[in-house]
């Protein structure tokens, strides 16, 4: 059975990006623009991996990788951050207990390549 | 009139003329603190006439915990015969605020009494423009920093598009589309360069980049950027030598960041060279390592050597070849070497090459 990837990114263009080529390399994914998306999500598909846009409106992507982080039934899943601020996200990611990060413009296979290393 | 007496009048006009055209304010106080000589800034400054305040002192016109604190600084003054010099907020007659700053030492007369003599300096314009500068500062980083994250983001959605195209994931496409989004892609990595770039200098420059000092190992970041570098050398048919020292012992250093500077010094030497060779070396030199980057490429000019390390100056090349940096690499490597304590030249020859050479301290950078 295929991984599940959850991708949550207000950009839209980004998000179908993304998307688009995950699906094309095996992945289900499930998009959302939000924090408050990405924890609801998360709950109704238990993801293997979510990737998570750090500035978002509502909720942030740091706040909702935060409180999934604490939550028993979903701080299992590996998180890798999307942030295009190259400011302290070695701070952010400690912060909320993420594995790893990618900054934007990233090469999406330094993006597969994180995956891999953390779902396979 | 007597002669001397005339010479002793004529003197003190000359004195007071010349202390009254001083603009900063000056105070003379006996060793009861009472004043015994004020120029006229002082009488404007307090807004007082010069007259009326001879003999009083600072209890007669400022509030007494002001007054006492001006009285406790004049004592050190006398006791210890040490200059003073206090920064202090000062609000006028008309109630606007001043910072100032009072210098008092100590004059002992031929008699051997003691007194202070006493200058104020108004800084408050100069205190004011450093504000500002230290806002437009800020400002100006706050901006680069909203900037370049906001021009990420599109550029992020740029280059996966390119590269989903590019690597037929959407499709076969053709030998000449393949070739225009090439030339697309090229381009965003030199446009994402410098957004880095830009980014890193304004940090370095203002002190705001962070360093992960621990200890590493030189050889391996060298090793590290041989193999990334390798294919771009091939590419143009170039020789890349490596010659390291394994005496080097590991010392403390940002790992990231050195990588960048090697990567740097490699890349100019790439695209500064179109045949021979490029030779990367280290050295254990006495107390501190010496890593050396030499290339049989164009060469660097007299005129441009000294600019070379300034950001935003790029070499010149003398035939046709392409200016592909940001100008701002060799100033982000001097600011990293020197933040490391370590220093960076060049030496070069038109036609012959260039040698780039950093030294390090091996000495702990954690304090």
């Amino acid at each position: 059975m295929s991984k599940k990837i959850l991708v949550v990114d207000d950009e839209s263009d980004i998000l179908k990006e993304v998307a688009f080529i995950l699906q094309k390399h095996g992945f289900t994914v499930y998009t959302g623009v939000n924090g408050k998306e990405a924890i609801e999500l998360a709950e109704k598909f238990k993801p293997d991996l979510i990737i998570l846009d750090v500035f978002m409106p509502c909720v942030s992507g740091s706040e909702a990788g935060k409180i999934i982080k604490q939550r028993d039934d979903l701080k299992h899943i590996p998180i890798i951050l999307l942030t295009a601020s190259v400011d302290n996200i070695e701070e952010k990611r400690i912060e909320c207990m993420a594995e790893d990060y990618v900054f934007k413009p990233f090469d999406y296979r330094e993006l597969l390549k994180k995956i891999d290393k953390l779902i396979k | 009139m007597s002669e001397h007496k005339y010479r002793e009048a004529e003197s003190r006009d000359y004195f007071y003329k010349i202390i009254n055209s001083i603009p900063d304010p000056i105070f003379v106080k006996d060793r009861a603190h009472r004043w015994v000589l004020l120029n006229e800034a002082h009488a404007q400054m307090i807004g007082i006439p010069t007259e009326e305040m001879l003999g009083k002192t600072d209890h007669d016109y400022f509030p007494k915990a002001q007054a006492d604190v001006f009285w406790a600084k004049d004592e050190v003054v006398f006791e210890t015969g040490t200059e003073n010099v206090n920064e202090e907020l000062w609000t006028d007659s008309k109630g606007t605020r001043h910072v100032i700053v009072t210098k008092k030492n100590l004059y002992i007369d031929e008699k051997g009494n003691k007194f202070i003599v006493g200058v104020i300096r108004d800084i408050t314009d100069l205190k004011n423009t450093q504000e500002k500068l230290r806002e437009a500062k800020d400002a100006q980083s706050r901006f680069t920093s909203v900037v370049s994250h906001e021009l990420r983001t599109p550029l992020a959605a740029i280059r996966t598009g390119v590269n989903i195209i590019l690597d037929g994931l959407s499709g076969p496409i053709n030998y000449e589309q393949r070739d225009f989004l090439e030339i697309v892609k090229n381009n965003i990595e030199r446009l994402s360069r410098l957004i880095n770039d830009v980014l890193d200098f304004q940090k370095l420059d203002s002190g705001k980049m962070h360093f992960v000092i621990k200890t590493n190992d030189i050889n391996e970041v060298i090793q590290e950027v041989y193999k990334a570098m390798h294919h771009l050398v091939e590419k143009k048919y170039l020789k890349l030598e490596l010659s390291l020292d394994s005496q080097i012992p590991r010392f403390s250093f940002d790992r990231d960041r050195f990588v960048q500077v090697v990567t740097n010094l490699v890349n100019n030497a790439i695209a500064f060279t179109d045949k021979g060779s490029i030779a990367i070396t280290s050295k254990l030199e006495g107390e501190s390592v010496h890593v050396a980057i030499k290339d049989t490429g164009v060469g660097i000019s007299e005129e441009s050597l000294s600019r070379l390390f300034n950001p935003f100056e790029q070499a010149e090349r003398n035939d046709s070849g392409k200016r592909q940096g940001t100008g701002l690499g060799l100033a982000i490597c001097k600011e990293i070497i020197l933040k490391h304590k370590g220093k960076i030249w060049v030496e070069s020859k038109p036609e012959e090459g260039s040698v780039f050479h950093f030294i390090l301290p091996l000495e702990d950078k954690n304090e």
